[in-house]
């Protein structure tokens, strides 16, 4: 039975912060404009999220070393601050979306003014994670997050072409907007294997201590909780090519997507939707301000976990308050939360390399790994998801300047 | 040329080929325009339904119509100030006019979320204006 809690809370985690504002607006942008010819780009990035996560999960599990001790460790010191860098800058990009998308969706419920709900949210936040243990900010966003369902109920509900549906799980190249189409695809992919998933993911490990007992649970936790965010980004694709894609909606607006659930569900379609967002993007904040501090930390050696009490780790401590404090200056300057989270998926493209190269290399090191060092399958995917996240670092910006953000 | 200056002079030339190079609308710009009129008359339309029908909140649909009404005029700002050639210049008046009457749509319905038989009118109305929309990009 705690086994099964187990899994159960670790599905929760991965889904709340499988699903976040990057993903909303990629997946809903990406099936306003070409329906469900890029479902096939999901699998790729869900398949590619769950090989690593399993790798550092195993890795963190066994060794007790989180991904940026095996970074600065494999990469050098120059190199890994340069990762450490590259990192924070997405890291903090990505948070601020956050927290402007969570006082978007307090405005849509509350009407209040946005630069105050951005204070509210900010503070909602900060206690959460003061007050709150680890295993129980996990729950509150990842029950809270589970309320997206809606968009699987909407989805069926809008009678969407499912032989159409099924064609778009086939890999093809589409026969318009081919640069267009490169670019969403790329920005899928980033959305999906976001570096702070598996900075978080790699720490939270640790910070539940997990041994090598754990690891059945930690396979079984990567596997169905991505694979539950996965399906999350199925029902928002085919929602937007179901209801936006007919009508010539282009989503730019948090509100667009809420929308999605409302037209086939009504007002309860329309509350549970907003929930879920704020839960989802509340979650996200919350994983990208530790992955923050957790990087921060274990570059440079210092005491870190949630797990300890703020004066048994100081400096972590004072990392995630001011992420905090950054975010907030920087979604108060009036930048448009969901045009930073485009601009935060691409760039976290770029860093994806840094990130997965040096999990790679220590699964595969005997001297750490032991008996559990990478598997022939786990190699063949992690060599093959290393090309694909090559491939994708090169291409994504350019494909950004050529189509004006997707615009064409 | 150094590879530096052919990057710098892309990133220069590129957005000024998008108006047409010399600041006057090009017809992709254009088209790129009356989509996005096309995009909020056909969504606004969606949350005028929901009014009618009773089923969205009144928080969301006031929030929500303010936020593509503010989108919308900025369409419309950027066609009052932009300049076009021959036959592109009356689908820009065209549009110009569309744009005001969606944004005032837009407005109507952000003042009075509660309205339900003003969102039925609206909603039939920013459907047309959506249809007039699609035409004038293609």
């Amino acid at each position: 039975m705690k086994k099964v809690l187990q899994i159960a809370l670790g599905i929760l985690a991965a889904s709340g912060g499988f699903v976040d504002i990057g993903d909303l607006v990629f997946n809903v942008e990406a099936g306003a404009k070409f329906g469900y010819q890029l479902l096939w780009v999901v699998v790729v990035g869900v398949v590619g999220i769950i090989v690593y996560s399993e790798m550092c999960g195993r890795v963190a599990a066994v060794s007790k070393r989180p991904v940026f001790d095996a970074i600065r460790e494999r990469l050098g010191f120059g190199v890994g601050l340069g990762a450490l860098i590259s990192s924070e800058i997405v890291n903090l990009m990505t948070l601020a979306a956050e927290v402007g998308g969570v006082a978007l969706v307090l405005q849509l419920l509350s009407g209040l003014p946005y630069r105050v709900l951005i204070l509210v949210g900010i503070a909602g936040l900060a206690v959460v994670i003061w007050i709150a243990p680890f295993d129980w900010i996990e729950r509150i966003f990842g029950y809270g997050g589970l309320a997206l369902l809606v968009f699987a109920v909407g989805a069926v509900k809008l009678h969407p072409d499912w032989g159409s549906v099924s064609d778009g799980f086939v890999p093809h190249v589409s026969s318009s907007d081919q640069l267009v189409y490169a670019y969403f695809a790329v920005g899928l992919l980033g959305a999906a294997m976001t570096p702070y998933e598996v900075y978080f993911y790699s720490s939270g490990t640790v910070e539940e201590g997990w041994t090598p007992k754990d690891i059945g649970l930690n396979r079984a936790n990567a596997m169905i909780g991505y694979g539950l965010g996965g399906f999350l980004s199925f029902a928002l694709m085919i929602t937007a090519g179901a209801l936006f894609l007919p009508l010539g909606i282009e989503p730019e607006l948090i509100g667009t997507v809420a929308l999605g659930a409302q037209v086939p569900l009504g007002e309860i379609g329309l509350l549970l939707a907003l929930v879920g967002i704020l839960f989802a993007v509340g979650g996200a904040a919350v994983d990208t301000c530790f992955s923050g501090a957790y990087n921060l930390a274990q570059f440079f050696g210092w005491e870190w976990g949630r797990h300890r009490r703020p004066s048994g780790a100081p400096r972590f401590t004072l990392a995630w308050v001011g992420l905090l404090a950054l975010a907030l200056l920087v979604i108060m300057s009036g930048i448009d939360p969901v045009l930073l989270t485009e601009y935060a998926v691409i760039f976290s493209v770029v860093a994806l390399p840094l990130t997965y190269v040096p999990i790679l290399l220590v699964a595969n090191d005997r001297a750490y790994m032991g008996r559990y060092v990478n598997g022939r399958l786990a190699n063949a995917f992690g060599l093959l998801y290393l090309l694909v996240i090559l491939a994708v670092a090169l291409s994504a910006i350019p494909l950004m300047i050529l189509t004006n953000q997707g615009q064409g | 040329m150094p590879l530096r200056a052919c990057i710098w002079l892309a990133l220069l030339v590129l957005p000024a080929a998008a108006c047409g190079g010399d600041g006057t609308l090009s017809a992709k710009a254009f088209q790129k325009q009356a989509e996005s009129l096309q995009s909020f008359a056909a969504e606004g339309a969606l949350v005028a339904e929901g009014t009618a029908d009773g089923r969205a909140t009144e928080t969301f649909v006031s929030v929500h119509t303010e936020y593509l009404g503010k989108a919308a005029t900025k369409v419309e700002t950027e066609l009052g100030s932009a300049q076009a050639r021959g036959g592109l210049e009356e689908k820009r008046k065209s549009a110009l006019r569309l744009a005001g009457r969606i944004t005032d749509e837009l407005g109507q319905l952000h003042r009075a979320p509660d309205d339900r038989k003003l969102a039925a009118r609206l909603a039939a109305e920013l459907r047309d204006e959506a249809d007039a929309a699609e035409t004038l990009a293609k």
